[in-house]
């Protein structure tokens, strides 16, 4: 009996403790409108949940020479109790040409088809009221899109695929290929609108699902920015590759991810070490060519046969042969911007503090500079540029290594306070001398149009060279601004890359450039050519166009021409007759492979893009828009103005009887980059409560004993 | 060999009292490292110097001064909302807008020791912050939500001031690391000079 006295109170402890155990989860939330086993997220106001959707991809690429197809596939299975709709904001790269969405519902694929954004936006939302399963890819930047399923039956999944062309990049020796998994938030400046400002919103029941409202400075606010999911969100993605680079590769790898690759009969096999791997950053593959493979020189060939007739598209790569980037030269004005914002905080103010500091390191005494750090407003550590000598630049780190991540990105105040800065020279020194901007951010921002125009305008003898930090900065963005910089981009992925892209982008800085770069031919007429007027060359960097004749042409030669520290410099490229390419290595013609290189889709993406860039030059928008448009039907492309969508025949969802829900699909925040909840609370409560068990307990114990005690006497 | 069962039986109850002592010595030391902290904040907060630290060995500095009239809550806030932190006081997490600036000013403190009193906020509670420029802003309770930290997280992308104090919730739950927080958000109403 008196046992039975200290099993029962082992036995009650033993239950507290359990019942202590139980975690305290969304049961005790009152949230009676919906199922406990949906997503959710507050949407706006108090009260609202927006259902949160996951995702499941897979993306298949394969490279072959200088062109890329790249495969997603996009799965949404449908685990609610009611009939959905899944809007998924998503990232691909920049230099994209989108042309093919694919619906597949079990055994049946529908093929999208092109319309213009308003007709297709039309023809989805009537298949989706009248019950029809479709979809819809809409493109909302140039690195950014939105697909949209409909009709996705409780329980079951509608999978699209998205396809698209691209080219891989080539720079000091090695070929990048960037897939974009996630995206980092962007800061939407501006005063919110109090209505929807275009009749374009009202074609919507009200389905876009973003964080932002429009502003008068992004009227498209809500459209480009999903949800975020902290990590451990199920979206996760497969990737395989396959490289078929025609020359002897040395090393394939990937900075960001872990990989498996292997050779096979020349073309090399790549896959994620875990099968599966969470949407929380880029993906990114490097290739190096073998010693002696490196390329100089390649010419790749295809003709295009459409109903109006025969064209033929050149791509051409070129690369200036690296004696010519020995020389260093001297008394530079550097000024460094570093972007302090809230979006920069984490690892992300860690490397860029990190790559400040290398920057200023390799200044030398005839060198003149400043540092400016910007959030809400910028500001500087000199009032104007000044020598870098020990002192200065004793006090620059000083400055910098006290530098926080706070606030806003008001990226048009930091361009202005340093494109506009006093020059310090002297009169001696040459009026035209050339100020580099160093410009360190993320550039999440939604406005970037409005920043371009600016620079556009400011730039005179500056040159800005943009430098992405974190692990899914709005490449898009930096790209461009480069390039309307005159200057160029680099990407740091990973603390251990600090020192390796910033002494590389410093070298550069260092090094003449090859100005005034023209590209002449011979033998045939001009052909329409993207970029229009080549930039200037750094150290490792390629001479990239694209060209197209309206009509099939036979041999001819290319001769670029250019000039180096003040010496006239050429180079004789030729293209020969007919679907031939110039063998990157030997520079002589080389049998095609048969394939579709689709070289007609990336001329057609440059021109589109050169379209939009004559935008800032204040071309007409709507005629730009137009002849986008004409372009992006000719060749099969999505764009601003033309959207793929694709419909059922069959109806599936009674519309009498179900109702349609809409979820979103969020984007998972960047590793490295978020402003978690704090945690809540010490656990006092539950200290106390073991003191009170375990002296109830105590006591129970003493009185058995005692008791026991007095029975034995 | 074999013990008295009577030794036994008192080792018991000595290991019993010492696991009842334990957790309690543990939660008072908590309690009492937190009063004691704001002690020292204060006298750091009303030293001029900005960067002074409450205590020699600190890793952190006042950053605000909170205060709810109604509730009659007054605290010191560190700056970031990290564990180390919060155990001294309520702490401005990393990435928030100062006070009173654009944007978003999230303040993290613990439910069991100075957050206690949020659960008595209703909505249109007036909330004061002194920031480090010493002005002040009042800010008004726009909404009390709960939210999973799982799967949500804060993005700093209103344009106008907003406070979030965010604490653990169910208040009087008794363990603690559970996924819910309390988020009470306000908004600014106006500045004020000294």
């Amino acid at each position: 009996m008196k046992h039975n006295l200290t099993s029962i109170a082992i036995l009650n402890l033993a239950l507290l403790i359990l019942t202590l155990q139980q975690p305290a989860t969304g049961n005790e939330i009152s949230l009676q409108q919906v199922d406990s086993a949906a997503l959710l997220i507050p949407a706006g106001n108090a009260g609202r949940f927006t259902r949160l959707q996951p995702v499941s991809s897979r993306i298949n690429a394969r490279v072959s020479g200088m062109s890329t197809r790249v495969e997603v596939q996009q799965s949404f299975q449908n685990d609610s109790p009611s009939w959905m709709e899944a809007v998924y904001v998503f990232p691909l790269p920049d230099n994209a040409s989108v042309d093919t969405l694919e619906m597949t519902i079990g055994e049946r694929t529908i093929k999208g088809i092109l319309q213009t954004r308003s007709k297709a936006r039309k023809t989805y939302q009537q298949a989706k009221d009248s019950g029809k399963r479709t979809s819809l890819l809409e493109q909302q930047r140039a690195n950014l899109f939105t697909s949209r399923v409909a009709n996705i039956p409780p329980g079951e999944k509608i999978d699209v695929m998205i396809a698209y062309q691209s080219a891989p990049r080539y720079s000091d020796g090695q070929f990048n290929l960037r897939i974009p998994l996630t995206m980092t938030q962007r800061y939407i400046p501006g005063q919110r609108l109090q209505s929807m400002p275009d009749t374009e919103h009202l074609a919507y029941e009200a389905t876009s699902s973003g964080w932002a409202r429009p502003t008068d400075q992004v009227t498209d606010a809500d459209e480009i920015t999903p949800p975020m999911a902290a990590a451990g969100f199920p979206n996760t993605t497969e990737i395989t590759l396959s490289i078929d680079s025609g020359i002897d590769l040395e090393s394939v790898e990937s900075p960001s991810h872990a990989i498996t690759s292997t050779l096979i009969a020349d073309i090399w096999k790549v896959t994620l070490a875990n099968q599966r791997t969470a949407m929380d950053r880029d993906f990114e593959l490097l290739w190096t060519p073998a010693p002696g493979a490196s390329p100089h020189a390649a010419v790749f060939r295809e003709d295009h046969t459409s109903d109006s007739g025969s064209e033929t598209f050149a791509s051409i790569m070129l690369i200036p042969p690296q004696e010519f980037f020995e020389s260093v030269s001297t008394g530079r004005e550097v000024i460094f911007v570093i972007d302090t914002s809230g979006s920069m905080q984490g690892n992300s103010i860690v490397q860029a503090r990190q790559a400040l500091q290398l920057g200023i390191d390799r200044l030398e005494l005839t060198d003149t500079f400043n540092v400016i750090e910007f959030n809400d407003s910028p500001h500087k550590l000199f009032a104007s540029a000044q020598p870098a000598n020990d002192e200065n630049l004793r006090y620059a780190n000083q400055w910098v290594q006290n530098l926080n991540a706070d606030g806003g990105t008001e990226i048009s105040a930091a361009i202005n306070a340093a494109l506009n800065q006093q020059h310090t020279h002297t009169a001696t020194q040459d009026e035209s001398q050339i100020r580099q901007i160093v410009f360190i951010t993320d550039g999440s921002v939604g406005n970037e149009e409005a920043i371009f125009h600016q620079l556009q305008q400011q730039l005179g003898q500056n040159r800005l060279f943009t430098i992405g930090i974190g692990s899914s900065p709005n490449t898009w963005f930096m790209r461009k601004a480069a390039e309307i910089g005159r200057g160029s981009y680099t990407y740091i992925a990973r603390d251990n890359e600090v020192q390796e892209k910033m002494l590389a982008l410093f070298h550069k800085l260092e090094s003449p450039v090859l100005t005034d770069l023209s590209l002449n031919w011979e033998g045939v007429s001009a052909p329409e050519i993207y970029p229009r007027t080549v930039p200037d060359l750094y150290a490792g960097e390629p001479v990239l166009a694209d060209a197209r004749w309206s009509h099939a042409i036979g041999a001819a030669d290319l001769i670029v021409s250019g000039y180096h520290a003040g010496q006239p410099w050429s180079r004789r490229l030729q293209i020969a007759a007919s679907n031939t390419d110039i063998d990157p290595v030997t520079g002589k013609a080389a049998a095609t492979p048969k394939e579709d290189k689709g070289l007609y889709k990336l001329w057609a993406r440059r021109k589109i893009d050169d379209l939009e860039n004559s935008l800032l030059f204040g071309t007409d928008h709507e005629q730009v828009e137009t002849e986008v448009t004409e372009t992006a039907l000719d060749y099969g492309l999505v764009t601003r103005y033309t959207s793929l969508v694709a419909v059922e025949e069959e109806i599936t969802r009674d519309t009498a009887l179900h109702r349609l829900d809409t979820a979103a699909v969020p984007s998972i925040m960047p590793a490295g980059n978020t402003m978690h909840f704090p945690q809540g609370s010490l656990g006092i409560g539950m200290r106390l409560l073991l003191t009170l068990m375990f002296s109830v307990l105590a006591i129970v114990f003493s009185l058995a004993t005692l008791r026991q005690v007095q029975e034995l006497r | 060999m074999k013990l008295p069962p009577q030794r036994i039986k008192k080792t018991v109850i000595a290991v019993l009292m010492f696991c009842a002592i334990l957790p309690a010595a543990d939660a008072t030391y908590m309690l009492a490292k937190a009063e004691l902290a704001q002690l020292l904040i204060m006298r750091a907060w009303v030293s001029s110097e900005n960067q002074t630290k409450p205590w020699p060995w600190a890793d952190t500095r006042p950053v605000a001064k909170l205060v709810i009239e109604r509730l009659d809550m007054e605290a010191w806030v560190l700056n970031g909302a990290t564990g180390n932190v919060l155990a001294f006081a309520p702490g401005m997490a990393s990435g928030s807008s100062g006070a009173g600036n654009r944007g978003v000013t999230m303040i993290g403190g613990h439910r069991d020791t100075h957050f206690k009193p949020l659960q008595h906020l209703e909505q249109g509670d007036v909330i004061d912050l002194q920031g480090l420029d010493r002005h002040w802003h009042r800010y008004a309770v726009s909404s009390i939500t709960v939210a999973d930290a799982r799967t949500e997280s804060i993005t700093n992308d209103t344009d106008e001031s907003t406070l979030l104090l965010v604490t653990c919730y169910p208040f009087d739950a008794l363990s603690s690391g559970g996924p819910l927080r309390y988020v009470v958000e306000a908004k600014m109403q106006i500045s004020t000079e000294l």
